[in-house]
């Protein structure tokens, strides 16, 4: 039986654009889609998430969310990304579907993915990598661990 | 191999260990596997978790102790993969995931954590913390992870302090961490990574792939945990251990 979490979108959007209605607009679409969890909850997905900026210290000038989703949240969640200035998504196989290899490419709106994605793994990683040539943008590290 | 102990009866007699708790084993307190068939896509446990690529918001304890651990929030949910190591599942973290939930009857020192887990080999040694498990809370730890502080970064346990261990890697590692206080102990494959004080807390919850506060969370491969409520005698010590080198098709050196 094929999982109904058939995709794997790596998104991005600016720090500003982490707004309480967009959070709240991200949420639904999660929860108006089968996640089986509330909007609110859903809605949390920005207060984990990786954190991004050209210095790669505080403050975070962007935020990363990896998450697995559905085919319909997939296209929400376009039409969401779209209408947002500077918002970037890479979409991969979640498992091996008909056409796709497990974490094989589906879609991007990257200007310069390189290498062409085509029929090729893609990695969280190289999404960050395509991050950090278009906007030069590095991953701020978790703050320090004092356990 | 030959089981010994676990059986309750101190018997001695050829063992195939599907499972530690098969020909009468003892139940461990906390038992969560990606195999086990008590995981949910939601925190709600409507919907199981079953297929290649699901995402896990609940996992029911195979244990004595009646808890659940759960994520509500689909971003921060584990992927249940299945047939990775030696055809077994496992929980899969992106580096953003984990399930956390409070124990119905608590923990005492001394207690015996055993999982098996592989770090992604970007976070092996890239100066961030990563926690295996956690308590649920900042004074109830009982904590296996990798040590940020270390140079390069090493394999650490915590409760209450940090006992440390050899230099990280990207292996799939069998850990058993002994929890009790100034005589804890912790090994890799059966094989020795420090001993000494770990502190003196105890554990009321656990959080699996992070820290308690949800941060610093793990990145790779999480196919089993279990918790005793005990320290183990050397000899059941091996018994599980050979049970998860069995199952997962792993080494395991005796620890004698």
């Amino acid at each position: 039986m094929t999982t109904d979490w058939r995709f794997r979108m790596y998104l991005f959007v600016r720090a500003v654009d982490a707004t309480a209605a967009n959070r709240a607009a991200f949420g639904a679409i999660f929860a108006n889609n089968g996640s089986l969890e509330t909007e609110e909850n859903e809605a949390r997905a920005f207060d984990n998430c990786v954190r991004l900026s050209v210095s790669g210290e505080p403050p975070a000038q962007a935020f990363g969310v990896n998450t697995a989703i559905k085919p319909a949240m997939r296209d929400d969640l376009k039409t969401f990304l779209d209408g947002l200035t500077n918002a970037r998504y890479v979409v991969v196989a979640n498992t091996e579907l008909a056409n796709y290899r497990d974490g094989e490419f589906v879609l991007t709106n990257f200007q310069d993915p390189d290498p062409d994605p085509t029929g090729k793994t893609i990695s969280w990683e190289n999404t960050l990598s395509y991050l950090n040539r278009e906007f030069g943008l590095q991953v701020i590290p978790d703050e320090e661990v004092s356990p | 191999m030959t089981r010994i102990t676990l059986t309750g009866a101190g018997n001695t007699f050829a063992w195939t260990p599907a499972s530690p708790t098969s020909d009468g084993g003892v139940l461990p307190h906390t038992w969560h596997y990606a195999g086990s068939g008590a995981l949910y896509q939601d925190s709600a446990k409507t919907t199981p978790a079953v297929s290649d690529g699901d995402a896990i918001g609940a996992s029911v304890n195979q244990g004595s102790d009646t808890h659940d651990i759960v994520q509500a929030t689909a971003a921060s949910k584990f992927t249940l993969k299945l047939n990775i190591l030696n055809g077994e599942a496992v929980f899969r973290s992106d580096g953003g995931d984990t399930l956390q939930g409070a124990f119905n009857s608590g923990l005492s020192q001394p207690f015996t954590i055993l999982a098996v887990a592989s770090l992604a080999a970007g976070f092996v040694n890239n100066g961030i913390g990563c926690f295996l498990t956690d308590g649920d809370d900042g004074s109830n730890r009982g904590a296996l992870w990798k040590n940020q502080g270390a140079t390069p970064d090493g394999w650490a346990i915590f409760a209450g302090a940090t006992l440390n261990g050899s230099a990280a890697n990207a292996n799939t590692n069998i850990w058993l961490a002994l929890f009790n206080g100034a005589s804890s102990q912790f090994w890799h494959n059966g094989i020795s990574q420090a001993s000494g004080d770990a502190g003196a807390q105890n554990m009321d919850g656990l959080t699996l792939g992070g820290q308690n506060n949800i941060s610093a969370r793990w990145s790779g491969d999480i196919a089993e945990l279990l918790i005793y409520n005990s320290n183990l005698s050397t000899a059941d010590k091996n018994e599980v251990g050979a049970y998860l080198a069995t199952k997962y098709a792993l080494s395991w050196t005796t620890i004698t």
